[in-house]
């Protein structure tokens, strides 16, 4: 797994708590992966997957109330959850930065936009006066196509669409140019047309800075335009992990085939042979594999036997033990016991 | 079109309007908008925000009246607002809005939260009534004892579900879906989408269904009509909407769309030379200044013609359906 040549960051068996109802409850469980450079790593999973979490982890960020059980997250060749409050400061926004979901909840409302840019800069020692702020904070409204650049600066987010609002939150993570950036659902919020300008301006980006990222969303479809590997994430357990083409051309596990059927799209009807039932349900995990009460593929064996992801042919990776037997066809929904909804 | 269920008949809508701060009237939000909704049938309205889909809506809804034109349900004129509306009226139009967060009440019960439509309209009481909340809960497919809980305990998608079947309770005729899965992952918007067709299919709701995505209703509009900045600029089936020639809009919204398909157009696809959405002239076609097709000095300035390219497909455009076919190529294979 960690064979590769230098990554910008590597996770390795990271697990972390959340404190629910007076006890500790497992959210991300032996987690690893790496991202190199200028490489795109798209991490998807449904709401409570663990996603969020694992990307947090990237600024050594904990929420009140959990706790790192475990792992370690090597950033540039320091493992970041053992460094202080100080020295994060100073990596998180900009070396390492963040671009959130919801732009309008990131932007101060009553703080000119331009100035928030200005604020970043100086904070992080980029820019040593006003003047110089300003200049590069017109240089990266223009960089991240905000029209009429000087005219941006003094609005406020309300005065913005949310398209560019979102521009300005990523002028702002790029501010410092960082060397990893960590997009988490950054167009969920977004209509279609104006997430397809912004997956163009990230990919544009990626391009010109050789930055690398890590993607986070429930929709296999956005990280399939972005990422050059996709990591699949269920129940706090990575699942899967492949190259794009490959994951989307021959997806192994069937939590995979399933997040890709649900997507919409304009080809063929979603769902197919393979839609995703039922919900993820924290509360209910069996012992063995935890995606086994949705799988139309499972065994009796599977609600047992705990799944790890292991090499599925390299580089990819996949924790189903019944995967080879799914992909040749030997196994089908139909003969598995829980199949046919 | 004499089966007609909701007939939307060449509406304005102006927010505002002459005040003692404005002098002129405010500019129409909505300009000359037709659609027909037929018994039974799923009619999509496509836009990007801003578009005025969820203004068409609380027309419908009877929230705003519109400046011009009218609203009819079964042949009979409901351009009135809601409080004129009679109570059968009320019952046989209703609405699922985006977020179950925001509509449904906290600190009711599911159980309360269904029982009170069926109070409502059908003055129905104690055993009855729980039997009814039982039926509906099965409809959504959701176990019965989740007539106990309360909103919170339930995740984005059941609150989604119990959402739908509030407004089954009241048995309506249309029910108004207003981006109802886009604050839900792609998994459970699959869920509900299949859900809301098999109500359909046994129940013969017709819905007006409202979304952004064009991707989401590719697989359950009956008719499709494409909405930007106020204007209709295409209407048609599925299969009309999806083949080319496509109204430049609609070629838009259709390349933005993110397939599971590493090979798809989004990347590849040209950026709007402009991000302005305030059409130069208000007669002429609001697309105008992101339009790669235009016509200087026309379509800003002209409103857009009507072309009909079929029984049902039709666009609104300057340049001829002939000539867009052949400029364009297939975003869909």
């Amino acid at each position: 797994m960690t064979n590769s040549p230098s990554p910008v960051v590597a996770v390795t068996n990271l697990s972390v708590d959340y404190h629910e109802r007076r006890r500790w409850v497992n959210v991300v469980k032996n987690v690893s992966f790496w991202i190199e450079p200028g490489e795109t790593l798209g991490l998807a999973g449904e709401s409570g997957s663990g996603k969020t979490t694992t990307a947090y982890s990237l600024f050594a960020y904990r929420r009140p109330g959990s706790r790192i059980q475990s792992g370690t997250v090597e950033f540039e060749g320091e493992d970041l959850l053992a460094l202080d409050e100080g020295r994060l400061r100073r990596l998180r926004g900009s070396r390492i930065s963040m671009v959130p979901q919801n732009p309008s909840s990131s932007l101060t409302p009553s703080m000119r936009v331009g100035h928030q840019v200005v604020e970043v800069l100086e904070a992080h020692g980029v820019a040593s006066n006003k003047r110089e702020g300003e200049t590069r904070t017109f240089e990266l409204f223009d960089e991240v196509g905000l029209p009429q650049p000087r005219a941006m600066f003094q609005r406020y987010p309300h005065q913005l669409s949310g398209g560019q609002q979102q521009r300005v939150v990523i002028a702002l993570a790029l501010a410092c140019r960082p060397t990893l950036l960590v997009l988490d659902e950054p167009t969920t919020a977004l209509d279609v047309t104006t997430q397809a300008r912004i997956l163009r301006l990230l990919a544009r980006l990626r391009e010109e800075h050789g930055m690398a990222m890590l993607y986070v969303t429930h929709n296999l479809g956005v990280l399939a335009q972005i990422c050059d590997r996709v990591a699949v994430m269920y129940a706090g357990e990575l699942v899967e992990t492949a190259p794009t083409a490959e994951l989307f051309a021959h997806p192994r596990h069937p939590y995979t085939r399933g997040l890709i059927a649900a997507v919409p799209r304009l080809k063929e009807p979603p769902g197919g042979e393979v839609q995703l039932r039922g919900l993820l349900r924290r509360d209910e995990l069996p012992p063995g594999c935890r995606f086994a009460p949705r799988c139309d593929f499972a065994d009796p064996k599977c609600f047992t036997l705990p799944q790890k992801l292991t090499p599925a042919g390299d580089p990819y990776a996949v924790a189903c033990w019944l995967w080879e037997d799914i992909a040749s066809g030997r196994r089908t929904v139909a003969e598995s016991s829980a199949g046919a909804a | 079109m004499t089966e007609a269920l909701l007939e939307v008949d060449n509406i304005d809508i102006t927010y505002g309007g002459r005040s003692l701060f404005r002098r002129r009237p405010a500019l129409p939000t909505v300009q000359g908008a037709s659609l027909s909704v037929r018994r039974s049938e799923t009619v999509a309205l496509v836009g990007e925000s801003g578009s005025g889909k969820t203004t068409i809506a609380r027309v419908v809804a009877g929230l705003h009246r519109p400046s011009r034109g009218h609203v009819r349900f079964e042949g009979v004129d409901i351009t009135n607002l809601v409080g004129d509306r009679s109570r059968s009226l009320h019952r046989q139009i209703q609405y699922v809005f985006q977020n179950p967060d925001a509509s449904l009440n906290p600190r009711r019960r599911v159980s309360q939260i269904l029982g009170r439509p069926l109070e409502h309209f059908f003055e129905m009481r104690g055993a009855d009534r729980a039997r009814r909340v039982e039926e509906l809960l099965a409809a959504v497919h959701l176990p019965p004892g989740y007539a106990s809980r309360f909103p919170t305990q339930l995740s984005g998608g059941e609150r989604q579900r119990v959402a739908i079947a509030r407004a089954l309770a009241a048995k309506p005729k249309l029910i108004v879906c207003d981006e109802v899965v886009s604050a839900l992952d792609v998994s459970v918007q699959a869920n509900i989408l299949t859900l809301l067709a098999e109500v359909q299919a046994s129940e013969g709701i017709a819905y007006l269904f409202i979304t952004h995505d064009l991707a989401v209703v590719r697989w359950i509009a009956h008719h499709v009509y494409v909405l930007y900045l106020g204007r209709i600029l295409e209407g048609g089936t599925p299969a009309e909407i999806f083949a080319p020639p496509y109204q430049p809009y609609t070629a838009m919204l259709l390349e933005s769309v993110p397939e599971p398909d590493p090979s798809g157009p989004l990347l590849r696809a040209e950026d709007p030379t402009t991000e302005s959405s305030v059409p130069p002239q208000p007669e002429g076609c609001p697309f105008t200044p992101r339009c790669p097709h235009r016509l200087d000095q026309i379509c800003e300035r002209e409103p857009p013609p009507h072309q009909r390219l079929g029984d049902t497909h039709e666009i609104w455009c300057q340049i001829p359906a002939g000539e867009l076919a052949r400029r364009q190529s297939v975003v869909v294979s």
